[in-house]
């Protein structure tokens, strides 16, 4: 009976804990922040992209299938960059697929592993 | 015209999506902050980060929310998502501060109601994530049956689980220990 007693004046402290300032400019800076998020993660989409064509021109315009070395190192980095696009446009599909308004178990299930945690802001 | 027309709607449902969005920020702004201080052991920088990175998901959803449930519930449910999310994303330096949180707590004198808070704030650190949520609604004042609807869970299991968190915060902030 006691502990529920100092239970129920924990909860009145914690109910009376300051409040704090709501930021006047608070919902500007999320809908700009939002912008900004979405805006860096198109140009470096577009930045690998390009990077991605630019490599694939240069392959085809110096033949680099005749030299074994330089056709090597060439697909390495095409390969590469192919594989960060991909990783890239997989989490961005992640995070739009994840429903944060959802209970917390079913959240819970529905998070995939290491990638969301990663690229969550 | 009619592009003219169809531009001018959707300029200005974004303003009263805007305008909506800034009502339910304001009225909810102080018990998202609470939730997100209970996560970070009452670091004001973090719960504000915290609390800015819950109403970005508010504002992106805000179009699917469909008024089956009461719009503060349907909150706590991203705030919770959330602050478990960036639990994960910060662990380690949350750690550090926890740590820097309980050595300032022994060196300071605060006044007793800080004293006791900040105690609240590193016991109910000890517990597991979903005891933390379930707590800190409760805290809030959450019935228990919208605590079930946040969580996932039966009322019956909520109630249980209540009545121990409850036991085992009030003997930890009594004795330190859990």
């Amino acid at each position: 009976m006691f502990k529920m007693e100092k239970f129920e004046e924990l909860k009145s402290e914690w109910a009376g804990q300051s409040s704090a300032i709501i930021p006047e400019e608070g919902v500007q800076t999320i809908i700009e922040k939002m912008k900004k998020i979405k805006g860096k993660q198109r140009s470096t989409n577009i930045i690998l992209a390009m990077t991605c064509i630019v490599l694939i021109g240069f392959f085809v315009y110096i033949s680099a299938y005749q030299f074994r070395t330089v056709m090597i190192g060439l697909l390495l980095m095409i390969g590469a960059l192919v594989v960060r696009i991909v990783l890239e446009l997989l989490s961005i599909n992640t995070i739009n697929k994840l429903d944060a308004s959802e209970d917390a178990i079913n959240f819970k299930i529905r998070l995939p592993a290491p990638l969301a945690a990663l690229y969550l802001r | 015209m009619v592009f003219k027309s169809s531009f001018e709607s959707v300029e200005v449902s974004m303003k009263q999506d805007k305008s909506y969005f800034e009502e339910v920020y304001r009225a909810n702004y102080q018990r998202v902050i609470r939730i997100c201080r209970g996560y970070v052991s009452g670091d004001e920088d973090l719960a504000k980060d915290l609390t800015q990175e819950v109403f970005i998901k508010v504002w992106e959803s805000l179009a699917s929310f469909r008024n089956e449930s009461n719009i503060a519930t349907w909150i706590y449910r991203i705030t919770v998502n959330t602050c478990m999310l960036q639990f994960r994303k910060k662990k380690f330096f949350k750690q550090d501060n926890a740590l820097q949180g309980l050595s300032n707590s022994e060196e300071e004198n605060d006044t007793a109601q800080e004293n006791q808070l900040n105690k609240m704030y590193q016991c109910v650190d000890k517990l597991t994530q979903d005891n933390k949520a379930i707590i800190l609604l409760e805290l809030e004042g959450l019935p228990q049956k919208e605590i079930a609807a946040v969580m996932g869970i039966s009322h019956e299991a909520i109630r249980v689980r209540v009545h121990r968190i409850k036991t085992s915060l009030t003997k930890c902030v009594q004795n330190g220990k859990i």
